[in-house]
């Protein structure tokens, strides 16, 4: 078997669905846990959603240069689509979520998951967006069509709100208050 | 950063990272970054389902999407604009239904007359949400003098051929680009509203591969939408023009839905096939919001696949704010006859096919 190395590999085909949503399928679920505030039902079902949208236009989708960035903004559409939707798939909870089993410290994630869903849904949105997709605002803005000023504004009062909410949990595990 | 995740630029963007202490987010750099870490920890910490299955499902929901025919999916504006719901308002004059209204607003009934913005729409008589009125007039009466789907009562000067619009003559238009699309808009909503949030997709941009995360919609589709204020507060409009598919027989399905509430709704069968359907509803209001939000929208279905939806909510930003007010910017009757003015054929021809 030759093992060298090609000097003119073949251009990659068209990338599978199926390659494609189990590849990003692991973060777009992670993103909708944090979005939907734990409820993993919930979030396994937007992620589901927000991939069948893109099925529908995958030939043309997979030709863009950054497709599950795109798979992003589509999970968090579908998500502030739902809320106004209000689906009757949206359940309403105030039940932990289960753990996961690499938790270090159980109780402040579900302290900040149930912090979470104290917030709108744009405001959680604005949130998960800036710190955990790690976008800026101006990316945030363009996902969520807001101006920048909107997303800094609602990121100034969703963080003040979730200094109200968990100032004193954040105070006890990691010395802030 | 998320694996993923890709900056446009290819640079990441470290001068307005969230987490570090000169970011704009000020409310405490340390509260910030110590949030900053418990969410990614509480991410990263996620179990995850298998996600060979979570794909698989995913691709079977999105068969079934495409065998039902809802198309463009991809944008959640459509399933809130779109798609409607339960529809709870009073029913418009058509084939299909022909209950008097609830109630009648004493708003003026006659619809955009003018090339230029038509009759302002008057604040203080716009039906409320509350009382879930509907105009008088209803829209397709004129149309007996226009046999087809596009004609409509008030077809604007603008459009040459608009007297006589027909499916085939719509008036000509150069390339729909962005800005083309959002002045069509503008200049067929109300005159006395003050538009700003400007946001458009026109028929060019909609075609190819030119979806971006920052797209304003999904591909295949034209659209455009303002936040409206007229003194009572803010709210929104929206226009979106798509296809979805056909038959083999090259006719798309345009049947109203079953007219018991909550799927059915006003919906006017129009003679060359076309159905004109009503969405006037209200919604659940989240927890600690002033006023109901509510949807107002036209859907107009053609029979050769081509569909304009017209829809107003009394929210800000598409609707994705809190309600701002108690009312809807514009009436039935208004977006009724936005959706039939026929300039939409001719943006809706330099569509891509479904």
């Amino acid at each position: 078997m030759d093992h060298s190395p090609t000097t003119d590999p073949a251009p990659p085909g068209p990338l599978d669905f199926l390659e494609f949503a189990t590849a990003c399928g692991g973060q777009l679920y992670r993103t909708a846990y944090l979005l939907t505030g734990g409820d993993t039902h919930l979030a396994e079902d937007l992620v589901q959603e927000a991939l069948s949208r893109m099925f529908v236009r995958w030939k043309r989708l997979a030709r863009l240069e950054n497709p599950a960035g795109y798979a992003q903004t589509v999970l968090v559409n579908a998500f502030l689509s739902l809320r106004r939707r209000r689906s009757s798939r949206e359940r309403v909870t105030e039940e932990f979520p289960d753990l996961g089993v690499t938790d270090q410290d159980p109780a402040l994630r579900l302290t900040l998951l149930r912090a979470l869903r104290e917030l709108s849904a744009a405001d959680r949105a604005v949130l998960v967006l800036r710190f955990w997709e790690d976008r800026s605002v101006e990316e945030t803005a363009a996902t969520l069509d807001l101006t920048s000023t909107a997303v800094r504004s609602r990121s100034h009062r969703a963080l003040g709100r979730m200094r109200a909410l968990l100032g004193d949990t954040f105070a006890e595990h990691s010395g802030l208050g | 950063m998320p694996p993923g995740h890709q900056h446009p630029d290819g640079h990441p963007d470290h001068s307005d990272h969230p987490g570090r202490p000169d970011h704009p987010d000020r409310l405490g750099p340390e509260f910030a970054t110590a949030f900053g870490q418990a969410l990614r920890e509480t991410g990263q910490a996620t179990p995850t389902p298998v996600l060979e299955l979570l794909a698989t499902g995913a691709e079977r929901r999105g068969r079934r999407r495409k065998r039902q025919r809802t198309v463009l999916a991809s944008a959640a504006a459509v399933a809130v604009l779109a798609a409607g719901g339960a529809f709870v308002a009073p029913q418009l004059t058509g084939t299909r239904s022909t209950a008097a209204p609830a109630s009648v607003t004493v708003t003026s009934a006659a619809p955009n007359t003018a090339a230029t913005p038509g009759p302002a729409a008057t604040p203080s008589t716009a039906p409320s949400p509350g009382t879930a009125t509907s105009p008088t007039a209803t829209p397709s009466t004129p149309t007996a003098t226009s046999p087809t789907a596009t004609a409509t009562p008030t077809a604007p000067a603008s459009a040459p051929a608009s007297a006589s619009a027909s499916a085939s003559a719509p008036p000509s238009l150069g390339p729909v680009d962005d800005a083309t699309m959002l002045e069509l808009f503008r200049a067929r909503l109300p005159a006395g509203l003050q538009l700003s949030q400007p946001q458009s997709q026109g028929a060019r941009t909609a075609q190819g591969t030119t979806a971006h995360p920052s797209s304003v919609a999904p591909p295949g589709m034209a659209m455009a939408s303002f936040t409206i204020t007229d003194g009572q507060g803010a709210a929104s409009t929206m226009i979106q023009v798509y296809r979805q598919p056909v038959s083999s027989q090259g006719q798309a399905d345009t049947s109203c839905p079953p007219a018991s509430p909550p799927q059915g709704g006003p919906c006017t069968v129009r003679p060359d096939g076309s159905t004109l359907l009503i969405t006037d509803r209200g919604l659940a209001p989240s927890s600690g919001e002033q006023f109901q939000p509510w949807l107002r929208s036209a859907k107009l279905q053609l029979p050769t696949g081509l569909v304009v939806t017209v829809a107003t909510e009394n929210a800000p930003d598409q609707g994705r704010a809190p309600a701002d007010r108690a009312t809807v910017p514009l009436t039935v009757d208004q977006l009724s006859s936005i959706a039939l003015d026929p300039v939409w054929l001719a943006v809706g021809a330099q569509l891509p096919p479904a």
